[in-house]
């Protein structure tokens, strides 16, 4: 099985142990990534969409049309670049948008035709990989351990614009299946599917009211289930619910703290591979402590 | 008895963002649906989903270059599963970003983001080659690491629209 590996922004720079993860979990269950070679920016939803939609999608198309010509799909480990480009896939069915995104990108030889699909992570260990190849991987599963999930919206919606959806995507299944496959327990709680307040811009437009997104959250899972670890599929989840936690616990709002993984760091412990391989050092320490 | 209250309209409006990428705005009905799952409604921004939309079609041309709103939408895409009459209220949005854009008026994290993706290709760019190397990571086989490739990017953004807006970097 080949994919090629959209990397995007925020992953490579920003949370290289989160990309080290994915790489690792991916080669362990016979996945080939390939890098995508002179991508760019998705481009996120703050960026160029914001501006002008005819750049948007040549800028998308652009990157799509990468992966076109090694004959692959493409995934991504960002929920972001996840959204954007399955939103440009669905723009671009338009025949006239995608004539006059063509029009651009033949200027320098390139070309879009819409032939590759767009998936997440998630969806590659979850619907593409065997299910008994990945827990036979599974070689120190997880005990006593209750896990918040949080998907992150992109992942979520809207399900038309994606390949593979969620049956319902206000009762999200499908992380919750891959936690509970490394053996912890990830129950419902009210604001499961709830918003982490990153989004595009809300935290530059109001920073105190962002942290409510988080703050709310936080209470109901702590208040419903009580997890030692919360699990996302998102970087910039991951980054908003980490940055806003401290400053929450900082401004005395709350006065607790629960470790966020990414998926995969928490697979690839669960596989064996070494803590520091996919997580900083200090992370490494407080996640073995936490699901010893 | 019945009253009908007549709106003149200002403007047509509607033509103007379906243009921008907001094709259903004349669908929508003032249901309300949308509202009822934005987050960002409900942690409390003034965020006046379906009000826009009406003010678009009435025409109302100020109250919609001037709200601030729009910018405030994180993309979730809640309210495209459930609207009721397929306006896809999230488009509607960001066309009524493009609109104040074309008013020059950018957000300024988005003016930076592009200007960003000008020099570097991408939106967030970090010099951490050590940190990767540490992590047994590749070098970034992005445009930011190829001219060539980086050029392209540089063509589609002058190319555009946003070329007249004066903020890619000369
Ligand atoms: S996409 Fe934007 S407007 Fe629509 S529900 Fe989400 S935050 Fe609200
Ligand atoms: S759900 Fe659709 S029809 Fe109802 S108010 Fe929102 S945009 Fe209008």
């Amino acid at each position: 099985m080949k994919f090629g590996f959209f990397l995007g922004c925020q992953i490579p720079f920003l949370k290289p142990e989160v990309e080290a993860s994915i790489r690792k979990v991916m080669s362990a269950l016979g996945v080939e990534l390939i890098d995508l070679e002179g991508y760019s920016c998705c481009p996120t939803w703050m960026s160029v969409p914001s501006l002008d939609l005819n750049a948007w999608l040549s800028i998308s198309a652009r990157n799509l049309a990468i992966a076109e010509n090694l004959g692959v799909d493409v995934v991504t480990g960002c929920n972001n670049c996840f959204s954007v480009l399955n939103h440009a896939r669905y723009l671009l069915k338009d025949e006239k948008r995608k004539f006059e995104v063509n029009r651009i990108l033949s200027k320098f030889g390139k070309f879009y035709r819409g032939t590759s699909k767009v998936y997440h992570v998630i969806h590659v260990l979850s619907d593409f990989v065997d299910k008994k190849e990945l827990k036979k991987k599974v070689v120190h599963p997880l005990k006593d351990l209750t896990v918040a999930i949080h998907p992150g919206c992109q992942l979520l919606w809207p399900t038309r614009i994606m390949d593979v959806k969620e049956e319902n995507p206000f009762y999200p299944e499908k992380l919750k299946n891959l936690v509970e496959m490394l053996g912890a327990k990830a129950p419902y709680y009210s604001r499961l599917d709830y918003c982490c307040g990153a989004g595009t811009s809300v935290a530059y437009i109001d920073y105190e009211k962002s942290s409510y997104f988080v703050l709310t959250k936080l209470e109901s899972m702590k208040e419903e289930i009580e997890p030692d670890l919360i699990v996302t599929p998102c970087s910039t989840c991951l980054i908003q619910i980490e940055e806003m936690q401290k400053k929450l616990k900082k401004d005395g709002k709350i006065n607790f703290e629960i470790p966020v993984v990414y998926y995969t760091q928490l697979l690839a412990i669960c596989m064996g591979i070494p803590a520091n391989e996919v997580f900083r050092e200090e992370s490494a320490k407080i996640i073995l402590e936490v699901i010893r | 008895m019945k009253y009908v209250v007549r709106v003149e309209k200002k403007k047509n409006l509607v033509k103007v963002i379906s243009d921008l990428g907001g094709e259903g705005v004349s669908k929508c009905i003032q249901c309300g649906s949308c509202m009822s799952v934005c987050p960002v409604t409900l942690i409390g921004f003034d965020h006046p989903n379906k009000k826009l939309f009406k003010f678009v079609q009435m025409g109302e041309e100020e109250v919609l270059l001037s709200d601030p709103s729009p910018w405030a939408c994180v993309a979730c895409g809640r309210c495209i599963e459930v609207c009721t009459q397929d306006v896809n209220p999230f488009s509607v949005y960001f066309a009524l970003r493009r609109f104040q854009v074309k008013g020059f008026r950018i957000h300024p994290l988005a003016r930076e983001a592009v200007g960003s993706i000008y020099e570097s290709g991408h939106a967030i760019f970090v010099e951490n080659e050590v940190e990767r190397e540490k992590f047994g990571l590749p070098k970034v086989s992005s445009a930011a690491r190829s001219e060539k490739d980086l050029e392209e990017i540089r063509e589609i953004l002058k190319s555009s629209a946003i070329s007249d807006l004066g903020i890619l970097p000369r």
